[in-house]
This record gives structure tokens, C-alpha cells and sequence, in this order.
């Protein structure tokens, strides 16, 4: 029982605007969400990759110093550089460090995401999703939020604003980190320049890969009642989507890559073929690889069979019609109970 | 000049489908505390859905607190508190970070929710249980909780749907305290949804009652238990004789004479009092009791509720 019981008391502050709302659900579903241990030592160890990759950016900060370069004219160094890259790119690379900047940076970070971060997403994904709207569903704390000043619009958007957060923090945030070390090492700041592209680039590809991955997640939230049994559909459904993929590229177009459109069946083909295109890989590294035999193989398999604005029209549809599922699900919480 | 009402309804009517569930409804609903009373499916829920704006009706107009509610329905939730019927509450959180967040939902600033949620949970009785998560709270804890997350953001009108409901007798003692005080001390409007007839009475001076989705007796609730007739429960005394006498006197003006258990005599007819009077005078027995029959609530619903469908202002 409270020292003092003052009773009801009247309230006189200003109201907020309504603009913002939506914040307020997204800030209360992230805190709610980020209670889970899991949750947390996965996001943890999606961050562990930036170990190795920051190794990697010190010593391309190195290398592509002409300083550097320089000094180590005539040592065993270049005959390193010579074996990684043959003879051709190897000289094309000592002419002009600097100038390699930004495609050694695109394709880092570009393998960054492609190779782990992808994966993180899915199991991040997983691991926050499920619950979002199907909970709201089940305790019908839905009729609680919209009986308040706020649209359905702003709940789904504050909903699928919790997808991107987390999804942010295994990709946008840890890419970023690992751009403003790959500064931090270089030894001038021309490096800030020369590849300051890539921050608008990372953004665009995390951008993809919160709403391709959120509205879908949430469109299943709001039909699926058993989020464990949807946690296990969305990582089974995102891993035999790539064996799909892989089998009937074997089937369809065995031996080429022209023309090959099954990527589009992988949802991590799809979101590859779109960093693929944002980062500019193939024009950043064609000139490099058409002195560089293993450089071409190299950029001839990472390059997607299929245009990346199929990939972009397909995730576009995709997350339309899944916020389109949810709205509906949504609805007016009343009309469904006073039926 | 008469305050303006609190909600205003004009030819309202929701349809699903090919059934009609409300109206047309023409209602003014004053402020203080009006009871909606009606059986089940009388459209109670579903009006107070539509007053919210959760629900759209299929045609006609409306106001609540002067905010149109088909094209106002943000402007209007800021200023009202719904307390739903279904068992509702956001999983996982404790009461006091579901006030807040219902607070800031509502357009409070972040501090403002926080401290205002403390408060509401403290007045409506919740101690330290406001830190446990509201899924392990029992019936009427979760009900206290709808009630505070329903008036943290200071609404000036509270819609309650059935909040008595699966409580047990003291909880429900507490809550109808709660919402009497919130009306008549803390000069909020509340419309209160119920079929507890007992709940309304003690709670409400305006009643609006529904039937078939349509309004079929509304008005102070004085002036409906008064009773059309004016019945008056009468008790005499005096030989056998003079009795007769005074049932025949009684006859003769018009006045129809009942008897009722306990030995009164229950009259009911024009100018009661002085006919009455003069028959007992001349009749020679001792009048030793007079009393107007004060109908229940009880008695006005049934008979509402039992009349032929001739809605009373609510089309």
C-alpha cells in the first residue's frame, strides 16, 4: 500500500504528435524482444566475422598506400602481391594503389554480407518474427493498441520496424563498424573518400534485407499461431529455397550461367544478386579481372544468372503482398470479435 | 444553456453482411455516467466499437466529445479510454510497462507515461504487482489493469464494456467504487456497458437501453424508475366493513386496488393522493402507510425489454 495515496490525478502536459507513434511500438517490441539470451549471444557472434574482415581491411589499408607500395619496391612483397594476382594485376595494382580503393572496399564488405551476414539474417529473423504479430493475435492486445490514436499502418509499421532493427545490427551496424575501422587503419584519409560510396551502398543492400525478410516474417507472425513451429518453417523454407535453386540450376542450365534464372527461386541468390548490383561488383572488378584469369573465374561465379531487377521486382512484390496479408489479419480488431 | 452531449448519433447503423446489428440510431448521450443496458446481442459492444472508431458503421453520422467518428477517430482516442470486454493484454510485459506504453500510445511523452502509469496503477490498487508480467495476474488484477491502462492518458470519456466481468464480489466492489469515483469526483464522463442491471444502478444516472440494435428506452434514471403510472404502495387498517367500503370508494374514482404480499395494497389510477384520502376519510379506516412505488431498475429493463418494438428515440 502506497505512503501516500493521492488518489486520481488529473493530467495537463502536451500531447506528442501522431507522426512518430509508430516509434513507440517498434522501441517497446525491440526492448521486449531483446530480452532473449538467445537473441543476444547470436547477434554477439554475428559480430565475430568482423574479426577476420578487419584484419583484412589493415592490410589493404597497407597495400593500397602508395607510401607503402614505395618502400616495398623490389622486396619479397611483390613477389606475393605477383602470386596472389599474376603478374599483370599485380603491376596494374603497383602503378596505382589508391585507385583499387574502391572496389577492394565494395568487394570486402560486399563478402562480408554474402558470405556470413546473410546467414545471420535468417536466424536473427527467426528468432524475433515469429512472436510479433501472432502474440498481439492470441492475448488480443491488438484491441488495446488500436483503440488508441494510432492506424494499423503505424502498427505494422512499428512491428516491422523491430524486424529491421535486429536485422540492422547483423548487417547495417557491423558493416558500418567494419567500414569506420577499415578508415581507422588506413593510413591517409584520402581513403575516406575514395570509398565513402560504400556507405550509402551497405544501407541500401540492409535496407533490402530488413523489409525482404521483415514483411514476410510478419505476414507468417500474423497467419501462423505456433511461433517454434514457424521459426523452424522460416529456416527450413530459406535453406531448401538455395538447395531449390542449386538442383534445378543443375538440371536446367548445366554448364553456364547465361540465361540461368532458377537464382530467383533462393531467397539468398535473390539478396545477393541485389548487393551484387548495388555494390557495382562487376563493373568495379571486370577491369581488373580481364588481366586476371582467376579474378574472371572468380567474378563470373559470384555474378548472378539472372538481371538483379528481377530479384528487386521480386522482393518488392513479395513484401507487398505479405504487408498486404497482414493488414488484412490485422483488420479492425472489432469487426472481428463483433461478428 | 444545457452542456453540449458527449456523444451524438445520428441514423447510425452497422450491417455484417445481410445482418443488421445496429440502428439506425438517433441517441445524445449527456455527459456524467450513462448505463448502456440491453440482452446479449443488443448491439452494446458493437456500439461502443463504432463510438471508438474500431468499428464502421455502414451508414449515418455521429460525434463523440464533438469529433466526428468516421473521420476523427485518432482525434477522438486521444481523448477517450476504452476498457474492452475480452480478456486483453500485451504478452510478456508488466503493468507498468503496459500502462506506459498504452500512455504513450496516447500520445503522453515518454517521463509523462511513466509517472502517470505509476499513479493509475497505485489508484486503482495494483502495488507491487505492477512489476510482474501481466499474463500471471489473476481475473480481477487484469481487470484493475484494463482499467488503468483505460484512464492513464486522462481521458475525459471512459467507455467501459462489461468491467465487472468474472470478478468476484469484493474485486467487484472496488471497481464499481473506482468508476463511481472516476464520475462523479473526478468529473469524467463514463459510459458503462452492462448487463448487471445492480452495477448500472449504483453506478450510472443516465441510462440508454438497446434492444435488437436499437434504442428502446433511454433518460435519467430517476425519472424512469418514477414509472409512468405513479403507483402508490398504500396501508390500511380498520373492521372488515369500512375496508369494503373504502375498495369501493376507491372503485368508483378509478383507482384499481392490488393487493401485494405483507398486506399493502398497491393503487394505481389518477390523483392518487387525494382519492386516497377522501375514500379512507369516508370510508372510516386508519391510513397507515402511503408510499410511491420507486420501480428497480430491474422492473424498467423487463419492461422495456418485454414491450412490443416501438423504439423510444432511437429509431
Amino acid at each position: 500500500m502506497p505512503v501516500v495515496a493521492s488518489g486520481y490525478r488529473r493530467w495537463e502536459g502536451v500531447r506528442r504528435g501522431r507522426a512518430w507513434r509508430w516509434l513507440v511500438l517498434a522501441r517497446a517490441g525491440v526492448r521486449l524482444t531483446g530480452r532473449s539470451r538467445w537473441l543476444f549471444r547470436f547477434i554477439l557472434m554475428a559480430w565475430l566475422p568482423l574479426l577476420y574482415y578487419g584484419v583484412a581491411f589493415f592490410v589493404v589499408g597497407q597495400l593500397t598506400e602508395q607510401r607503402t607500395i614505395d618502400a616495398a619496391r623490389g622486396m619479397w612483397q611483390f613477389d606475393v602481391l605477383r602470386g596472389m594476382f599474376g603478374t599483370p594485376l599485380a603491376e596494374r595494382f603497383i602503378e596505382d594503389p589508391a585507385g583499387h580503393r574502391p572496389a577492394i572496399w565494395s568487394a570486402l564488405i560486399y563478402m562480408f554480407l554474402h558470405y556470413t551476414q546473410i546467414f545471420c539474417v535468417m536466424i536473427v529473423v527467426a528468432l524475433v518474427g515469429p512472436r510479433l504479430v501472432s502474440e498481439d493475435l492470441r492475448s488480443r492486445a491488438l484491441t488495446l493498441y488500436l483503440a488508441r490514436p494510432i492506424t494499423r499502418l503505424d502498427y505494422i509499421v512499428g512491428k516491422l520496424a523491430v524486424v529491421c532493427f535486429w536485422v540492422g545490427t547483423v548487417t547495417l551496424l557491423p558493416a558500418l563498424a567494419l567500414y569506420a575501422l577499415s578508415i581507422a587503419f588506413s593510413p591517409s584519409v584520402e581513403a575516406l573518400t575514395h570509398t565513402i560510396a560504400v556507405v550509402p551502398r551497405v544501407t541500401l543492400v540492409s535496407l533490402a534485407l530488413m523489409v525482404g525478410t521483415g514483411a514476410p516474417m510478419l505476414a507468417l507472425s500474423a497467419v501462423f499461431p505456433n511461433p517454434r513451429l514457424l521459426a523452424f518453417l522460416w529456416a527450413g523454407a530459406w535453406l531448401m529455397s538455395s538447395v531449390a535453386s542449386r538442383v534445378l540450376g543443375l538440371a536446367l542450365f548445366p554448364g553456364t550461367r547465361e540465361g540461368d534464372w532458377t537464382g530467383l527461386v533462393s531467397v539468398s541468390a535473390n539478396f545477393d544478386a541485389i548487393a551484387f548490383r548495388v555494390f557495382d561488383i562487376d563493373g568495379l572488378l571486370r577491369p581488373a579481372a580481364e588481366v586476371s584469369p582467376r579474378l574472371l573465374r572468380t567474378l563470373e561465379r559470384f555474378t548472378p544468372g539472372h538481371d538483379p531487377l528481377w530479384s528487386v521486382a521480386l522482393l518488392l512484390a513479395v513484401a507487398a503482398l505479405s504487408l498486404a496479408v497482414v493488414a488484412v489479419r490485422v483488420g479492425r480488431p472489432g469487426e472481428a470479435s463483433a461478428r | 444553456m444545457s452542456a453540449p452531449p458527449v456523444i451524438a448519433l445520428d441514423r447510425l447503423t452497422k450491417d455484417y453482411g445481410q445482418r443488421r446489428a445496429l440502428g439506425p440510431l438517433t441517441l445524445e448521450v449527456p455527459a456524467g455516467r450513462v448505463g448502456l443496458l440491453g440482452p446479449n446481442g443488443a448491439g452494446k459492444s458493437t456500439l461502443i466499437k463504432c463510438l471508438l472508431g474500431l468499428v464502421r458503421p455502414t451508414s449515418g453520422r455521429g460525434t463523440v466529445l464533438g469529433f466526428d467518428i468516421a473521420r476523427r477517430p485518432l482525434a477522438l482516442r486521444e481523448r477517450v479510454g476504452y476498457f474492452p470486454e475480452v480478456d486483453c493484454h500485451v504478452p510478456d510485459v508488466s503493468a507498468a510497462e503496459l500502462v506506459t506504453l498504452m500512455g504513450e500510445l496516447a500520445g503522453l511523452p515518454r517521463p509523462d507515461a511513466i509517472r502517470r502509469a505509476h499513479e493509475v496503477l497505485d489508484y486503482v490498487g495494483l502495488a507491487e504487482e505492477r512489476y510482474r508480467p501481466v499474463g500471471g495476474y489473476s481475473a480481477g488484477m487484469r481487470q484493475r489493469v484494463k482499467l488503468a491502462q483505460a484512464i492513464v492518458h486522462d481521458p475525459e470519456l471512459l467507455l467501459l464494456d462489461e468491467p465487472t466481468n468474472a470478478l468476484d464480489p469484493v474485486s467487484r466492489e472496488r471497481m464499481l467504487e473506482l468508476i463511481r469515483d472516476l464520475g462523479e469526483r473526478r468529473g469524467m464522463s463514463i459510459v458503462y456497458s452492462s448487463h448487471l442491471l445492480s452495477d448500472v444502478e449504483r453506478v450510472c444516472d443516465h441510462v440508454v437501453i438497446l434492444r435488437g440494435g436499437a434504442v428502446i428506452a433511454q433518460g435519467r434514471l430517476a425519472d424512469l424508475r418514477r414509472g409512468e403510472g405513479g403507483a402508490v404502495d398504500a396501508r390500511v387498517a380498520g373492521p372488515a366493513e369500512a375496508l369494503a367500503a373504502f375498495r369501493a370508494r376507491l372503485a368508483a374514482a378509478g383507482v384499481a386496488a392490488d393487493d401485494q404480499q405483507g398486506g399493502a395494497v398497491r393503487l394505481t389510477g389518477p390523483d392518487l393522493s387525494r382519492v386516497t384520502l377522501e375514500a379512507a376519510r369516508e370510508a372510516g379506516v386508519q391510513l397507515r402507510a402511503f408510499r410511491p412505488v420507486r420501480a428497480t431498475l430491474e422492473d424498467v429493463f423487463m419492461e422495456a425489454v418485454a414491450a412490443p418494438a416501438a423504439p423510444a428515440g432511437g429509431g
